[in-house]
């Protein structure tokens, strides 16, 4: 049973935000793997990659940022759908975000709706990608 | 007297004969007996043969007595004396005239007598000197007369000389006595050595050439000069003049004229003297009446307004250029006590004020008075006057007052502009930082509402709701801090430790150094002491430096772009110094950094530094900057320790 919950990773620096995130995906539906910073991530995260549906990270982060972990990963060849989180966002981030292939940029605080909706496209997107 | 020549009438011989002749020694014999000199007739034996009154008289013997007598016997006192005489002449028989003799005689014995006396011999027919006639006047008085007058003499001659030392000896003075013919003519007849002190000439000059003194007289001094002489002259009045003296050196030299005058009896007068020296004299009264006059300026001109009171606080003088400043008309003050004219809470302070003066030798005093409906503030400085007196300074500061107030104020403002500016400059960190706390709160809410609409275990909600309330705190500080930060509160200088203040800095720049991708590392030495200081504008003051290091370091690569705020003590003081790694400063901009509205960046307005600046000179520390050797800049400040160190 618990094999067919779908699993998302959050990275995010701010340990309540990290929190309260992988608390609302827990709720519903999803097991989460919760990291405080991208190194940690690409430290740790290549394990669960095969089975990661999505990674919901935040965009401004001490050491490695969001927008630079999807780089590192596209180098390591390790391709996860990924949500950009940001608290301050502008036009230059989102384009950026965009760019660098993500599947959405959400502005926190962001709403269930718009995390689920988010998510539910990153695993759509990975999908598509596994069958093609 | 001279004797008689030929042959001598003999008064008291009876060997007169014929009527003609016995008329003739009768006239003669009356003139022997009355002449006002003594008259006696000596033989060869030294005896008496005869004598007339006046002479027995001075003998102190009847005339009877002396006849046939010897001079021994008659004039004891004088007999040594006067027989050599008599041997003498009766053989010599030459007259001796006006010899003089002193002694004593019966007719006053205790008393010495001075007699002139001339002895002339009387020839018998054959030519022989048969007697010697005497004539002896009595000189006693003369003689005393002369000793008197000699000692007269002697004593004008002494003053005289006396005179003339003191005169020749007074200093920058000449005593002169000048002769005024009847024909307007004069001349110096005496002038003292003085003559070189008063009026740089010779003595010989002086009396040389007549004018040689007057001609110094400066020309326009010269009417009222010659004016008051004629006057004194003509009046016999004493003179007294001061004039100008152009000595023939050139230089200029005041003299002082005084004299008396007395007619001659030839017509004219004379004219005596003093002549002084009076320049020095003279540029001391000048010196002071320029001094008096200056200061009278100083006072008039000055905006500062003084009191001089005697110690027990009563006005003795008030100069005061605006009596609008006064609380009654600068007369009214004379003679009034102050705690007649003062608040009687200002009495007092002035009181102590004058206790302080009395003790530590000046005082001062800030008040404030109502005058005519405004309020205006005054300082007053007090120090002694005089042994009794006490002087005190008092200033309107009332409109500097104000302007300082102004300047602080537009200081304050200024400084919160910048705050503005600054925080306008980190909205998207200050959104991040906002947003994190927000975050949290509605993924927690929203994780809860899920649970609950699920009907499942409810169990989770409460740390959810914990979770909220911690984020909302989380939030709620941030939101305080900005509040602070926005605040025009008043300067408040406080005790602080600038470590602390660093710490309170950090999460305002926290999400600014995150997205600007530059770490921060804090070097702080626990020792420094607590300062004094503003709390909000010394984070100020770090803050910007801070930002500023923080855009430096735009242009490198992510990871080297490295922060460090670094404390330490310096002596009494605290220092800051917050380097980067970023471009460095131009040598050409160095010097006007923290001038107004200069500014290196696109979009600056040049205040932070200018603001840096400022709120240091306010917390009498510095700021300044240096490049460092391997590259960045590093701007410090540093504050005096606050006093005590705790």
């Amino acid at each position: 049973m618990t094999d067919l919950r779908p699993l998302v990773g959050v990275i995010d620096d701010d340990a309540p935000a990290l929190k309260a995130i992988s608390r609302l995906l827990r709720v519903c539906g999803y097991d989460v793997c919760a990291f405080s910073s991208a190194q940690q991530f690409l430290d740790q995260g290549s394990a669960i990659d095969q089975r990661l549906n999505c990674l919901v990270v935040d965009v401004h982060m001490p050491g490695r940022s969001g927008l630079e972990l999807t780089d590192d990963l596209d180098l390591a060849d390790r391709a996860v759908p990924i949500v950009l989180v940001t608290g301050a966002a502008d036009a230059k981030l989102c384009s950026r975000a965009f760019a660098r292939g993500a599947v959405a940029l959400l502005q926190k605080p962001f709403t269930k709706v718009e995390l689920l909706d988010a998510v539910g496209r990153a695993r759509d997107h990975a999908k598509t990608r596994a069958q093609a | 007297m001279r004797a008689p020549t030929g042959t001598a009438p003999q008064p008291n011989s009876p060997r007169a004969s014929s009527v003609e002749p016995a008329r003739q020694l009768a006239e003669l014999h009356n003139i022997y007996a009355t002449a006002p000199v003594g008259l006696c007739c000596i033989d060869t034996g030294l005896r008496y043969m005869s004598i007339n009154e006046r002479l027995a008289a001075l003998n102190g013997l009847p005339v009877a007595a002396h006849i046939g007598r010897t001079l021994r016997e008659i004039v004891p006192g004088i007999a040594d004396l006067i027989e050599p005489v008599y041997r003498r002449v009766f053989e010599t028989g030459e007259p001796v005239f006006d010899a003089e003799l002193e002694g004593r005689t019966a007719a006053a014995p205790e008393v010495d007598r001075a007699w002139m006396c001339t002895y002339s011999p009387l020839r018998d027919a054959r030519g022989r000197v048969m007697a010697v006639n005497t004539v002896v006047q009595d000189v006693t008085e003369w003689k005393a007369h002369e000793r008197e007058l000699r000692a007269v003499n002697e004593s004008l001659r002494q003053r005289d000389e006396f005179l003339h030392i003191v005169a020749d000896r007074l200093p920058k003075a000449m005593l002169f006595r000048v002769v005024h013919e009847p024909d307007g003519g004069f001349r110096f007849t005496y002038a003292s050595e003085g003559a070189e002190e008063v009026a740089g000439l010779t003595i010989d000059t002086i009396l040389r050439e007549p004018t040689a003194v007057t001609d110094l007289i400066v020309p326009e001094d010269r009417p009222r000069f010659f004016d008051a002489m004629t006057h004194s002259i003509e009046t016999l009045s004493p003179f007294d003049v001061v004039c100008r003296l152009r000595w023939r050196d050139g230089t200029l030299h005041w003299g002082h004229f005084r004299s008396a005058v007395r007619p001659m009896p030839s017509g004219g007068a004379i004219c005596e003297g003093i002549l002084l020296n009076v320049t020095s004299h003279r540029r001391a009264v000048e010196e002071l009446v320029e001094t008096q006059a200056r200061n009278q300026a100083i006072l008039s001109g000055l905006p500062d307004m003084m009191f001089v009171l005697g110690t027990d606080g009563t006005y003795l003088d008030v100069h005061v250029s605006d009596a609008q400043r006064l609380l009654m008309p600068p007369d009214q003050f004379l003679g009034k006590n102050m705690a007649e004219v003062m608040p009687p809470d200002l009495a007092r302070q002035f009181e102590s004020c004058f206790e302080r003066v009395r003790k530590d030798g000046s005082a001062s005093a800030d008040y404030a008075l109502m005058l005519h409906g405004e309020r205006r503030h005054f300082e007053a400085r007090m120090v002694p006057c005089g042994t009794d007196q006490i002087l005190s300074i008092v200033r309107d500061v009332t409109e500097s007052k104000r302007a300082q107030h102004e300047v602080q104020h537009s200081r304050l403002e200024l400084a919160h502009i910048s705050r503005v500016t600054v925080l306008g400059e980190i909205t998207a960190s200050i959104a991040h930082e906002l947003n994190q706390p927000l975050t949290a709160i509605l993924s927690n809410a929203q994780a809860a509402q899920h649970v609950i609409a699920a009907g499942r275990d409810l169990g989770e909600v409460g740390d959810m709701l914990s979770d909220i309330v911690e984020a909302d705190q989380r939030a709620g500080d941030v939101i305080r801090r900005l509040r602070t930060w926005l605040s025009r509160d008043q300067f408040l200088p406080q005790r602080l430790n600038v470590n602390q203040l660093i710490l309170d800095v950090e999460p305002l720049i926290r999400s600014e150094l995150i997205m600007r991708h530059v770490r921060l590392t804090l070097d702080l030495d626990v020792a420094v002491p607590d300062v004094t200081a503003d709390r909000v504008q010394l984070q100020q003051v770090i803050l910007n430096l801070a930002l500023n290091g923080i855009d430096a370091m735009q242009e490198l690569p992510f990871g080297e772009r490295q922060l460090t705020i670094r404390t330490l003590v310096s002596g009494n003081e605290v220092q800051c110094a917050v380097r980067d790694r970023g471009t460095g400063i131009h040598p050409d901009h160095m010097d006007r950094l923290f001038d107004a509205f200069f500014s290196t960046k696109p979009t600056g307005l040049g205040i932070g530094l200018r603001i840096c600046s400022s709120i240091m000179s306010a917390h009498r520390g510095s700021i300044w900057a240096v490049n460092n050797p391997e590259g960045g800049a590093t701007f410090s400040f540093k504050l005096p320790a606050a006093d005590g160190r705790a």
